[in-house]
């Protein structure tokens, strides 16, 4: 199955029995009852609803890891670290000492939603045909950087992407992560305005893979050989 | 994965704000009912916290407590004793607490002179 190093993320470790309370507070999907060896992704965002950092968030047990969009890491600091105050939540960056990889167009019937460790690899089971893989430096589990092939297939998946789609002028729901919005976990950063585009039916955008032939060029997230993704009204 | 447990990776630096001397104030409307819910027993304090979450980034948190493990600062006010985490101090100096008797929507307010922007239901400020 192919595999791409995303070198442009960051891997952090949570810590401290607030965590998943502290992370339900501030992102779009329910994180609460995040059970061990599960895996869940979510939106921090800021009050616009605008997307701060598209988080996957494993739970292994004594603690969490968090991996984004390095690009991302400081504003993700900036917007969360103020808000801990005397909640027991530690953060810890170990982007140096790990790689992070995907697997993708995988056929495969194990369940989604799970992380497990083999042979000092954690791997986390996005969707069907996409894991996310955290390995130590010294495993050497890299390969080659995210390339064409990765986004020809994310094209004909309707999967979203960082700085393609999912970037800070977007709301999930312009962006193609309706998904990631729960719509009834109550309160967090953004949630009114994400509602008020939901009662309203406003702003909610989709992802679609259309022929290059016949796209207005400007409006292609994400160019391909043959189809490209555009965010079109729903 | 190499998570970190060993001296390879500290914890992050984490944002620490300066602890201020929290001057706030306390309505006739409230007062009356914080009179209600202590009743004469002045060994209870009314805790007043700010957790993370809400629609606008931070959430008031109003407890009744006779003691905590939270470094707070205590303030008497009429007789009130009231205690303010010195982690939130300096979003809660010079708040009003008040008491809104409605319905629908009523209860403890806080009137916060550092909120920017609050949510709906007012529980909730940045």
């Amino acid at each position: 199955m192919p595999k791409a190093a995303f070198s442009d993320s960051y891997v952090t470790i949570w810590r401290g029995v607030d965590c998943l309370t502290f992370l339900d507070g501030l992102t779009s999907n329910q994180v609460i009852n995040l059970k061990k060896n599960r895996v869940v992704q979510s939106a921090l965002l800021d009050k616009n609803a605008k997307i701060i950092d598209f988080l996957t968030i494993l739970n292994l047990g004594g603690f969490l890891a968090i991996i984004g969009h390095k690009n991302n890491f400081q504003p993700m600091l900036d917007f969360v670290t103020p808000k801990i105050l005397q909640s027991d939540v530690s953060i810890t960056n170990i982007s140096q000492l790990n790689d992070v990889a995907i697997l993708y167009d995988e056929k495969t019937s194990e369940d989604i939603g799970i992380c497990e460790s083999k042979d000092d690899v954690t791997y986390a089971r996005i969707s069907k045909g996409f894991t996310y893989c955290i390995a130590a430096k010294k495993v050497n589990f890299g390969g080659e950087e995210i390339d064409e092939k990765f986004h020809e297939w994310r094209i004909s998946n309707l999967m979203p992407w960082y700085e393609y789609e999912i970037n800070n002028k977007s709301t999930p729901y312009s962006c193609g992560l309706n998904q990631f919005v729960h719509d009834s976990k109550g309160c967090y950063t953004g949630q009114e305005i994400l509602t008020r585009m939901r009662s309203r039916n406003r702003g909610i955008k989709v992802l679609k893979s259309i022929p290059n032939s016949k796209i207005d060029i400007e409006k292609v997230t994400t160019k391909g050989l043959e189809n490209s993704l555009v965010i079109v009204n729903q | 994965m190499d998570c970190g447990t060993c001296e390879t990776s500290a914890p992050l630096e984490m944002h620490k704000p300066e602890v201020v001397d929290v001057n706030l104030s306390i309505s006739d409307n409230a007062v009356k009912m914080l009179g209600d819910a202590f009743g004469d027993d002045r060994s209870m304090a009314l805790l007043v916290g700010v957790l993370s979450g809400g629609c606008s980034g931070y959430m008031y948190d109003l407890q009744i407590v006779e003691t905590t493990d939270i470094d707070c600062q205590e303030i008497n006010i009429d007789g009130f004793r009231v205690l303010i985490p010195n982690s939130s101090s300096h979003l809660l100096n010079g708040i009003q607490i008040d008491y809104e008797d409605r319905l629908m929507g009523g209860g403890f307010k806080i009137i916060n002179p550092n909120a920017q922007s609050s949510c709906g239901c007012g529980e909730s400020f940045s």
